[in-house]
């Protein structure tokens, strides 16, 4: 019978650890219900919003504190908000964020996409710190990046060619 | 090398110092001639704007008037590029900019520790240099590099590698060594908060020159003097080490407010003598919580001062109906109030600013509240709906005064 608790945790995605306590990227796609509440509701089901520290980075606006405040379980002072100028300096922080290991979980909300080889470098960090990367866009990314999709895809999918920056291709 | 150069009449040797947190190269020639390094920490600092942003807010600081101040690709181009107040140069501009200067600029041109001892020969080539029809600096480095040796000497070629480039600058780092001393003057102070607002303002410098030097207060030495009455020395020991400013002036509101002056107060002197090198907290081999915190710390200000403190932080609420106007970001976090009784339907995500919207007849909207802007603002008060077009839900307004519609918000 297996343990939930893998004494020997491995990079291995077969390994017997469970797969909340992995880190990777998961895309949301949620359509009928808010993008960014399935992404909180998701979050604060697998972790403990009072030992963590959580990360908000988007270009266009923020996460309404007040609103968190009132209807989540997540404390503000545990959410560090970043308001980029630019969707290149949102992917950026968020990289940069992740290689910190400061955050469990990492929200992030582009306007655009970013190059492909920046999405990987994204989720091998987010595998190695075990940090949940949460992307809320509106293109779908390739599958195999992927830990886990929430919602149903839309259709758009992100060029994987290597000069395709900042394109989505339908 | 991008360098940052300030030349001023006054000693800059206590701003030299407090010039070291924002650059480990600081160089301080003859007490007037300041040299910055920005390369080091450019990256930190995100662009040479948020860098100047925060060494003229250091210079503010310490009332440095003196608004002659280069920015320059090399350090020996500086004095020489000096030529009126500002001369904040793009990177690869300085070249072309030196060539258009006068012959009289090589004058200043080159390592600044020997410029006094080379000034008449200096002086003696400038002149000849006139003599034979060359005005500019540009017709100078047009000239063979053969010939600048036999017609000009060792000086002529000496200059002609500075003008040209091809030779580099070394310059010593500046380390300081002054004692931590201010002198405050209280003849027109008349009560406490008089004083703690001077005070406010020495201790603002010397938290930047004790974290200049990675060093912590344990003691505030006073000397108070009085109109009629002797000098009075107190000593005002903390359990712990010290140095930010706020945490400080905390302390001495409390500890000043006990004493009674019999005669008017002329004059403050303070000093630190008894500093420690400063360690980011307590850290425990089993408790990992310190240490995460410090880092996060070092992040968060890597943020700020790449984006602007406005746009990283923690949320601190404020008492506002508006939406924009509800929080603002701070750091370290705050520890937040309950929750409130009722609250609107709202969503998580906010634009910021709010971007245009054009109602049509696709678009189903619903009135969801009413807002009234504060007096001081334009717009009038806001009517927001929520609109509802297929799968999208926006929430938007119309402003009353202009009848202008714009996206809030989005329920997505």
């Amino acid at each position: 019978m297996y343990s939930t608790v893998n004494p020997l945790p491995s990079s291995n995605s077969y390994s017997f650890t469970p797969s909340s306590a992995k880190g990777g990227l998961i895309q949301v796609l949620s359509r009928g219900n808010s993008k960014t509440e399935a992404a909180l509701l998701e979050s604060t089901q697998t972790q403990k919003a009072n030992q963590s520290y959580f990360l908000w980075v988007a270009d266009e606006g923020v996460l309404y504190p007040e609103a968190v405040h009132q209807e989540w379980e997540i404390p503000l002072s545990h959410l560090l908000f970043v308001k980029a100028a630019e969707p290149k300096e949102v992917w950026k922080t968020a990289l940069d964020a992740a290689q910190t290991g400061l955050f469990q979980t990492i929200f992030v909300r582009p306007s655009q996409a970013c190059p492909t080889a920046h999405l990987r470098k994204l989720q091998l960090v987010a595998e190695k710190q075990k940090c949940s990367i949460f992307l809320l866009t509106s293109f779908e990314i390739p599958h195999w990046m992927l830990k886990k999709t929430i919602g149903p895809a839309k259709g758009q999918r992100l060029s994987t060619k290597r000069n395709d920056a900042y394109s989505v291709s339908p | 090398m991008r360098t940052l150069y300030l030349h001023s009449t006054e000693p800059l040797t206590l701003f030299a110092e407090s010039c070291l947190t924002l650059t480990p190269k600081v160089s301080l020639c003859g007490a007037c001639h300041l040299y910055l390094d920005i390369d080091p920490t450019l990256r930190h600092f995100g662009s040479e704007e948020n860098f100047m942003q925060k060494f003229e807010e250091l210079a503010g600081l310490f009332q440095i008037r003196s608004k002659q101040r280069v920015l320059t690709d090399r350090p020996e181009w500086a004095q020489a590029l000096l030529g009126g107040n500002e001369n904040l140069l793009a990177p690869g501009e300085s070249a072309s900019v030196l060539k258009l200067l006068s012959v009289d600029r090589l004058l200043f041109l080159g390592d600044p520790f020997v410029l006094e001892k080379e000034l008449s020969q200096r002086n003696d080539l400038i002149r000849f240099l006139k003599k034979v029809g060359i005005y500019f600096i540009s017709d100078f480095l047009a000239l063979p590099i053969e010939t600048i040796h036999h017609r000009f000497g060792k000086m002529g070629e000496v200059l002609y590698a500075w003008a040209k480039g091809s030779r580099t600058l070394c310059l010593p780092f500046f380390y300081s060594e002054e004692p931590f001393y201010e002198k405050i003057e209280t003849d027109e102070i008349a009560s406490l908060e008089a004083l703690l607002f001077l005070l406010k303002q020495t201790l603002n410098r010397m938290e930047v020159r004790l974290q200049a030097r990675s060093l912590a207060a344990r003691a505030l030495h006073f000397v108070f003097h009085f109109e009629s009455n002797p000098s009075a020395t107190k000593v005002f020991s903390l359990t712990e080490p010290v140095r930010e400013a706020q945490t400080l002036l905390r302390l001495l509101r409390d500890y000043l407010a006990h004493f009674q002056w019999e005669s008017p107060l002329t004059q403050v002197e303070l000093s630190l003598r008894d500093t420690v090198p400063h360690l980011p907290g307590q850290l425990s081999l089993l408790e990992n919580s310190e240490n995460q915190f410090y880092d996060l710390a070092f992040f968060v200000s890597r943020l700020r001062n790449q984006l602007g403190e406005k746009n990283v932080g923690f949320a601190a609420l404020q008492q506002s109906h508006l939406p924009e106007s509800s929080y603002h970001f701070i750091w370290p976090p705050a520890r937040h109030e309950e929750k409130r009784d009722s609250f609107p339907k709202r969503p998580l995500f906010i634009f910021t600013p709010p971007k245009p919207f054009h109602p049509t007849q696709e678009w189903k909207l619903s009135l969801t509240e009413k807002l009234h802007v504060e007096w001081w603002e334009t717009g009038g008060s806001r009517e927001y709906f929520r609109a509802e077009r297929g799968s999208e839900s926006l929430w938007v307004y119309r402003e009353a005064q202009q009848g202008a519609w714009f996206i809030h918000g989005t329920f997505d």
